[in-house]
């Protein structure tokens, strides 16, 4: 209830402001001393990256023959040191990796081992060693360690909340719409309304937050019009429109420090492509993403960690239908200016087929969380123990990658 | 318990809304009035006359496969630029034409289910649909996702859980979607001259997600075992097979005995997929996976063990007969409690809307599906063979409930000449109506606004 009651508080403090017009700043007064200045931005990629031919692992000696017919050729990747490359639609990633501010981690997975892509997402998002054992989000955990104002600090980037920030702290959604919040008479009845429905009252309170910030910079309805609503984020232009709007939601000193974005489209079974292909073209649209996270974050750029990572990979060897299926291993991305970068993290497990995973896939060499421990206790600044205890249990095992943030 | 709270339950979770006049015909006995739409006869909408059958849609894709790749010879072939524009233009045209035969066939759903007599039915018919998900998120299933309903789905939805199993797996949505027409086994004549291989997608979506869960058994042996079983089972493109769109090609078959879930399958054909279909639809593990879903659907986002027992055994005891099944829903206490338990999904809510405004006949086809757009459930749009969620934290965010709020005054704008706003409360959640919206529709400024916030409240909201 306690949530509830400060959420409400919010929205008719913002209402008691109309008369002056600065409703916003009104709401806002809840959003003051954030306890962390830092930045994360957490991607999810849903569907299973094909992380061989996103950072191409082209220095060995069987990347060639165990792809046959879908390994990227030398023309379709930019090295990125003399074994991993970076798919050439990853440009700015690989510009950022040149600058020392990105990192790729190659052959990296969940604990989970099965291949469901909704149970791994469900690891993938709750933090668990099983799926379906936890019920809330490993972000949404982090949240509840600091103290103060945690209900402002996270913001899920789309119309509803993934798991992963799903939990007890309260979060926003904020996506491109056309409309906006409803008019203030609307607002303070539907309040009320609402008022014994903590469910409905506290997504309009985060409404009310949220579009304080972000509302007049998206060129209002035929703006929208043109991104789609931001509803597609595998389209580059409403990957761009809608991540520089985040980046300036981020930017804002009272705004959230925390976000998670989605992106689909992943699950290439057929026809996938090298060079050109639906993953070609996906990784082009994540890749417009990082650059406008830069670029719209500016001066908080050297804040941010930007986490990118998938359920699963996929199979090695192309399936019959010139795609892959299902696999173990994959690539994260790590990028901001507060990645310590420039390198490919890999305990390379190799590609000859007495070293793959069941015979077909990449196997595990890295366990995400340790890339994500890493993330929340260097960057984040919350306590190792508290890490362990509280957002990833059944961990305290794993180390957090050592110096991958720059201190 | 009172007797209208039966009547709210019946006509909103078990139906699709109140329309005007539903209580009151419901008053007397709201559970025989939701047994008495368990009959074939309402699985004739006459509505959905106009859908293409598979048949027609299947001879459909064909033309329009040929055509675009005709348009894409003459182009290549021609080094006049305004030729080439031509070609270009016709290819254009030719999928334009398409997306809008989708939103035409869409909104003829939308309005077979919201003029439905039998609101139900309707809703049985719209959970096995997401049971069973195809998506046009494959180019080519835009031609075939309403006949998939039509045939596959809605003439075994009151028949056996098998035989609607057997009818999607077979159809060519499905194996399109989860692209299993072009999975070929490596040793059947196709596979060897070809160079080409198995595409695991349907055989393990068909047990994770059709039948056994995914804790049902089975490991990645047993998946790549049955996409082996599987191989063969395709498109009946060419018009050879027996009118269903099904046709088995036996020379892209896997030859050779296959080991699934334990069962040896010796070279049978089509023949052994469809004894495995008909293993998954006996396992214990199905009746118990379809049973939560529904449980899930019906009762809570966290259903009551008691109940998915119950489900499951009506379900085993009748060898997976469907009415049994909704039989004992209806009978389960679980089921006429809370009654709010549960937030409509956007597609619930526009049906509900649709109902309670009698205003889907007025409104174009392109506004009525810009609504399912709005709120980001475009039916045969689900982002994953999982389907929509059914939980309530993937439905109401912030964004998502301003996208609810703007529905709900869009129609209100349209419909509030028409209508007393405390009279549409009355025919739409009177039973279960709160204190506080009872107050904010009296006092809202006008009846716009006063409709605007009964569609946007809790009870509208949820059922």
């Amino acid at each position: 209830m306690k949530n509830l009651i400060l959420s409400r508080r919010k929205i008719l403090q913002g209402i008691g402001c109309l008369a002056a017009g600065t409703m916003f700043s009104g709401i806002r007064v809840a959003f003051a001393s954030a306890p962390v200045d830092e930045r994360f931005v957490f991607i999810i990629l849903r569907g299973a990256m094909d992380g061989l031919n996103a950072i191409p692992p082209y220095g060995d000696p069987n990347y060639q023959s165990a792809r046959n017919g879908i390994a990227l050729g030398s023309a379709d990747y930019k090295p990125l040191d003399n074994f991993f490359g970076a798919h050439n639609n990853l440009s700015a990633f690989a510009d950022m990796f040149k600058a020392g501010e990105a990192a790729a981690i190659q052959a990296v997975a969940t604990p989970y081992r099965e291949r469901s892509h909704f149970d791994a997402q469900n690891v993938l998002e709750s933090g668990g060693v099983q799926p379906h054992v936890i019920n809330d989000g490993w972000l949404n955990r982090a949240l509840t360690l600091y103290g103060s104002r945690k209900d402002s600090l996270g913001l899920a980037v789309g119309q509803t909340i993934p798991l992963t920030l799903q939990g007890k702290v309260a979060v926003g959604t904020w996506a491109p719409s056309a409309q906006g919040l409803p008019d203030d008479t609307m607002l303070l009845a539907l309040d009320k309304l609402y008022q014994h429905d903590a469910l409905f009252h506290t997504a309009l309170a985060q409404a009310v937050d949220i579009h304080g910030i972000a509302d007049g910079d998206l060129g209002g309805v035929e703006g929208m019009k043109k991104i789609g609503g931001g509803k597609n984020l595998q389209n580059k232009e409403a990957m761009e429109q809608t991540v520089k709007a985040v980046g300036k939601i981020l930017s804002d000193p009272k705004g959230p420090r925390i976000a998670t974005i989605e992106i689909g489209g992943w699950d290439t079974h057929a026809q996938q492509g090298t060079d050109k292909g639906p993953l070609a073209n996906n990784l082009a649209a994540l890749d417009t993403g990082f650059g406008a996270l830069k670029d719209s974050l500016g001066e908080h750029w050297k804040k941010t960690v930007v986490l990118a990572a998938t359920e699963f990979g996929r199979t090695v060897a192309q399936n019959g239908t010139s795609g892959t299926d299902h696999g173990t291993a994959s690539c994260a991305f790590l990028l901001g200016g507060a990645v310590n970068g420039g390198r490919v993290i890999a305990q390379w497990p190799g590609l000859d087929s007495g070293r793959l995973y069941q015979n077909r896939d990449l196997a595990p060499t890295t366990d995400l969380r340790q890339l994500a421990k890493a993330v929340l206790t260097d960057h984040l600044h919350l306590a190792q123990a508290e890490v362990e205890n509280k957002v990833f249990p059944d961990s305290s095992d794993l180390r957090p990658i050592d110096g991958i943030i720059r201190v | 318990m009172t007797a209208s709270q039966d009547s709210f339950i019946a006509v909103t979770r078990f139906g699709l809304g109140a329309k005007q006049g539903d209580f009151a015909a419901v008053q007397g006995d709201p559970r025989s009035w939701l047994e008495g739409q368990l009959k074939p006869e309402f699985a004739q909408n006459p509505a959905l006359n106009g859908l293409p059958s598979t048949m027609e849609a299947v001879q459909h894709m064909r033309e329009d496969a040929q055509m675009k790749q005709q348009a894409k010879r003459d182009a290549a072939a021609t080094q006049d630029e305004a030729s080439k524009a031509m070609f270009a233009g016709k290819i254009k045209d030719a999928q334009q034409e398409l997306n809008q035969d989708y939103i035409k066939q869409v909104a003829a759903l939308t309005r077979a289910s919201v003029d439905s007599p039998a609101p139900f039915f309707e809703r049985l018919v719209q959970f096995w649909r997401n049971h069973f998900t195809v998506s046009i998120t494959k180019q080519q299933d835009r031609i075939l996702v309403t006949a998939f309903e039509r045939d596959a789905i809605r003439p075994n939805v009151l028949g056996n859980f098998h035989e609607m199993l057997r009818a999607s797996t077979r159809h060519p949505a499905m194996q399109i979607y989860l692209d299993n027409f072009h999975s070929i086994g490596p040793d059947s004549p196709a596979g060897m001259r070809q160079n080409k291989g198995l595409n695991e997608n349907l055989a393990r979506e068909i047990m994770e997600l059709h039948t056994l869960g995914v804790n049902g058994g089975y490991n990645q042996k047993d998946v790549t075992e049955f996409a082996k079983i599987l191989t063969g089972w395709t498109i009946d493109a060419q018009g050879q097979g027996d009118g269903s769109g099904f046709f088995f090609a036996s020379r892209q078959h896997e030859p050779g005995s296959k080991m699934l879930l334990g069962v040896n399958y010796n070279e049978n054909g089509v023949n052994e997929g469809e004894e495995a279909l008909s293993a998954f639809a006996r396992s214990p593990s199905t009746a118990k996976f379809i049973a939560t879903k529904l449980a899930r659907h019906f009762i809570a986002d966290d259903p009551p063990e008691n109940a998915v027992a119950q489900l499951a055994s009506a379900f085993t005891q009748n060898n997976g007969d469907l009415i049994p099944v909704y039989r004992r829903l209806i009978a389960l206490d679980e089921a006429w409690q809370d009654p709010l338990a549960k937030v409509k999904t956007p597609n619930d809510l526009i049906l509900s809307l649709l109902r309670a405004t009698n205003i889907s006949g007025a409104i174009e086809d392109k506004k009525l599906v810009g609504a399912y757009r709005m709120l980001n459930q475009m039916p045969f749009s689900a982002s994953s063979p999982a389907g929509w969620s059914d939980k309530a934290s993937d439905w109401i965010g912030a964004e998502a409930l301003l996208q609810r709020i703007d529905l709900a005054r869009f129609i209100a704008r349209a419909v509030h000449t028409q209508f007393d706003p405390s009279d549409l409360l009355e025919n739409t959640i009177g039973p279960v109506a709160s204190k506080d919206t009872r107050l904010a529709v009296a006092h809202a400024g006008s009846a716009q606004e006063a409709i605007t916030l009964l569609f946007s409240s809790p009870e509208f909201q949820r059922r």
